[in-house]
């Protein structure tokens, strides 16, 4: 699972929103607007399941939310200097959508312990997380 | 916050690890397919009604406006986990 590291190292944190591919997992199905069914253990993304659900029309980065290693200062979203920045997704994400609360109770969410979100915002994170969609539709 | 646990065993064999992780996968698999099923049509979120994400880019409303997305899109930097496409 993405996020995970050795025992000796500091935890590589995770990115809610990575790119659908192998190495990535697979954490949460958007099952209506604002709403996501998370699955826990997250599951592996190999080319055969993304495969898969492209063959069932699923539009995946829309409709599927994978995790990777948050890439830091190398992502377009990264605000701040290398080692010493933040996401700017999910700042501008919260201030969009003025959560000012997170959830009573939080879903048993498979990458918290590693999330770049949850470290920079607790729950207040959990709220916008079902928001942020990958790809909006066409048109 | 509503929870759903499944529980499936083996018993009578000692699995080894990489036969408990491609079960595992297969499982996991198995329940995302099943709740993804019939997920054919693309959704808006409330953020995408007010900001915009393209790929996991963002994009400032005023310049989307002003430029158009097709020249956002093309005038990003394709890097790490985000990317325009």
């Amino acid at each position: 699972m993405s996020g995970q590291s050795g025992e000796d190292g500091p935890r590589q944190a995770s990115c809610p929103s990575a790119p659908p591919e192998p190495g990535a997992t697979l954490f949460g199905i958007v099952t209506a607007p604002g709403q996501v069914a998370y699955l826990n253990p997250g599951v592996p993304a190999t080319q055969d399941l993304i495969e898969s659900f492209a063959q069932e029309g699923v539009p995946i980065e829309n409709r599927l939310r994978f995790a990777g290693p948050c890439m830091e200062h190398r992502c377009v979203q990264w605000a701040g200097e290398p080692g010493a920045g933040r996401c700017g997704l999910v700042d501008r994400a919260l201030d969009a959508l003025k959560i000012t609360e997170g959830p009573e109770t939080l879903p048993n969410c498979a990458i918290r312990a590693t999330c770049r979100w949850y470290a920079q915002h607790k729950r207040h994170a959990c709220a916008a997380c079902p928001e942020v969609i990958r790809k909006p539709p066409p048109g | 916050m509503p929870d759903s646990k499944f529980v499936f065993t083996v018993s009578g064999v000692t699995l080894s690890e990489a036969q408990r992780h491609k079960v595992s996968a297969a499982i996991g698999a198995a329940v995302a397919h099943a709740l993804g099923e019939g997920s054919t049509h693309p959704v808006r979120s409330d953020f995408l009604n007010i900001g915009r994400i393209h790929g996991g880019l963002w994009i400032d409303v005023a310049e989307l406006e002003k430029v158009g997305i097709k020249n956002v899109l093309n005038s990003s930097a394709v890097v790490g986990g985000a990317r325009a496409e």
